[in-house]
């Protein structure tokens, strides 16, 4: 089964963000594919933890934050890993996921 | 940027708002996602429920609301007022059966509905977000 994750909530809310990071590992392990994860609102402070995304997300995984929060969130430029892009990237989960699960 | 947008599929989406007057932030996050979907072609439901009906009834003279729109160069109930533009003229207003919409949104109609009601537009969207 292929997924999307919106994470739309902060790494300091700690319990959403960990479960989100622990259904990316099980996700992987049980065979599906994750195509993407969209960072939204303040999820996309998590890319400041760049690495815990990129260590537990597949290669081909596309790890999304919406311009729009970016920029409210003072986020100018895309960790290595992650590209910004607009609320597109998401309605695109309609065509290529099977599921949606959002986070925060 | 991931590529084509050209959605020829229309999805059903499910959008529900129940933040209130003291998470502005959130209704423009749903209210975002729900002009998307009518800008991508997608078919979209809207469902008002708690604190966000405070939204659509009465106008908000809280200093806080004035503060965040003014920072975020926003207003809300503008936005509410461009659904119509996008094909989305019908809100689902949870639990809610007299509810009278404030004078400036009245381009939309509330359609109330209660629980059984809401489980069926959950069970016919393929996708749900909440705000």
């Amino acid at each position: 089964m292929r997924f999307t994750l919106l994470v739309n909530c902060g790494p300091e809310q700690t319990t959403a963000y960990t479960h989100a990071g622990r259904l990316c590992s099980a996700l992987h392990q049980a065979g599906h594919s994750l195509v993407r994860v969209f960072f939204y609102g303040e999820g996309t402070l998590a890319a400041h933890d760049d690495s815990h995304w990129l260590g537990i997300t597949a290669p081909e995984t596309e790890r999304v934050l919406c311009s729009a929060s970016a920029e409210l969130y003072g986020i100018t430029e895309a960790p290595e890993g992650f590209v910004i892009g607009g609320l597109g990237s998401l309605m695109e989960a309609g065509l290529d996921s099977d599921r949606v699960i959002q986070f925060g | 940027m991931t590529g084509s947008y050209s959605l020829v599929k229309p999805t059903t989406w499910l959008v529900r708002v129940s933040a209130g007057p003291s998470d502005l932030t959130k209704l423009f996050q749903g209210l975002d996602c729900v002009l998307a979907c009518g800008a991508f072609e997608q078919s979209v439901s809207v469902v008002f429920e708690g604190d966000a009906l405070a939204w659509l009834t009465a106008p908000s003279n809280s200093e806080d609301v004035t503060l965040v729109s003014e920072r975020l160069e926003r207003d809300p109930i503008k936005l509410l007022r461009s659904l119509p533009l996008y094909d989305i003229a019908e809100i689902f207003v949870l639990d809610a059966e007299k509810v009278s919409l404030r004078a400036d949104l009245n381009e939309l109609t509330l359609s109330p509905i209660g629980g059984h009601d809401f489980q069926q537009l959950i069970a016919n969207s393929q996708f749900t977000l909440g705000f």
